[in-house]
């Protein structure tokens, strides 16, 4: 019996020695088993969602949301793809511009000044024009700033000062969006009807405009590029006003996705804005010789308005319209 | 000229009317992003 008893507990050592060696090996299997296998990674959620967002209690929804990935695509458009877009379209167009004045030069009045002059524009419609303009200078400027100036402005004014700058800037912005508004609201009343399109504009942009090549079509009060001018000002002036207004009130009825929509269309349809006016600048100033007369005093010479906008003129005459000043 | 002048007088005033409707109907940062139980800095 005692010999029995040693041998079963030889035989029960053996075994318990022969578990311990084995035992490790298979915990070691276990532990290759990778706990994260189901989880989503952090990449994946960031590239397939637009914005990831939890429960909460608080009234204020918009504190629920942890991550919003779709916000790195905006300002990526916003610091990079914007910039190559506005920079091209204003510094291109402007090279344009130059390009064109040095080959061409200004566009002379072929039969020189009469020193007689008749009343284009009245002084409301002056006074609206230079409102809107003032403010679309004042607008342009302090809008590039928030494109371009952390880039451009900052290394050469330092800190404290572009900081001072773009902040006055930014008041600029949002206050004379008011007084431009109504600028470009009253320019569409005052002036839609002399600026539909029609059979006229066609023959004058085939033969040049009198500003390509030596032919001087007949115009009325306004001409194609002028009736093109009124409306990219009335559209783009007002995609920039609807979209300037959905930022400056934040969250009235918009969402962080609708808001950051409308700055790139903001910064896109006024890059080109701004751009396509640097030609209405150009060709209401050096470009055309008498022409800046017309808004600047409300008058232009007889001959002027015989060459350019003869049709406006023998209206004018015949209605008994025309108010003919004499030479000063 | 004149027209000139008085549209840039007209355009500051009417700049000046906005700010006031805007400081009246916008919140400041600090409130506008916060609920009333949680104030940053005040």
């Amino acid at each position: 019996m005692a010999m029995l008893l040693a041998r079963i507990r030889t035989i029960a050592a053996a075994l318990g020695l022969v578990l311990m060696l084995v035992a490790p090996a298979s915990l070691q299997v276990s532990a290759q088993v990778d706990p994260n296998a189901s989880a989503v990674q952090e990449r994946q959620l960031l590239n397939q969602l637009k914005t990831i967002q939890g429960l909460g209690t608080i009234p204020d929804t918009k504190s629920y949301v942890l991550e919003h990935p779709a916000g790195r695509s905006w300002e990526r458009f916003h610091n990079v793809t914007l910039r190559w877009i506005a920079g091209i379209a204003i510094l291109g167009f402007l090279a344009v511009i130059v390009g064109f004045y040095l080959v061409r030069g200004s566009v002379k009045l072929e039969g020189g000044f009469s020193g007689r002059k008749i009343v284009r524009f009245n002084w409301f419609e002056r006074f609206v024009h230079w409102m809107t303009a003032v403010c679309f200078v004042i607008l342009a400027i302090s809008g590039l700033n928030i494109t371009f100036g952390r880039p451009l402005l900052l290394p050469l004014m330092g800190a404290e000062r572009f900081t001072v700058w773009s902040e006055w800037a930014k008041y600029a912005h949002n206050y004379l969006s008011f007084p431009f508004t109504i600028g470009v609201v009253l320019i569409f009343l005052m002036w839609l009807a002399g600026n539909i399109p029609n059979r006229v504009d066609v023959e004058w942009l085939r033969e040049g405009g009198g500003i390509v090549g030596d032919k001087r079509p007949p115009a009325e009060r306004f001409n194609a590029g002028q009736k093109l001018v009124y409306w990219v000002v009335v559209l783009g002036g007002g995609i920039v006003a609807v979209t300037g207004y959905m930022l400056m009130f934040p969250f009235y009825g918009t969402t962080i996705d609708a808001m950051q929509t409308a700055e790139m269309v903001h910064g896109v349809a006024a890059a080109l804005f701004i751009a396509f006016m640097l030609g209405h600048i150009y060709i209401g100033t050096i470009g055309m010789e008498g022409a800046f007369q017309g808004m600047g005093e409300g008058t232009v010479d007889l001959n002027w308005a015989k060459e350019h906008h003869s049709l406006w003129l023998a209206r004018e005459m015949e209605r008994g319209n025309a108010r003919v000043v004499a030479a000063e | 000229m004149k027209a000139f002048v008085v549209a840039c007088f007209v355009a500051i005033a009417l700049a000046a009317i906005w700010s006031v409707v805007l400081n009246n109907v916008q919140e400041p940062v600090d409130q506008a992003f916060a609920t009333p139980y949680a104030r940053v800095g005040t």
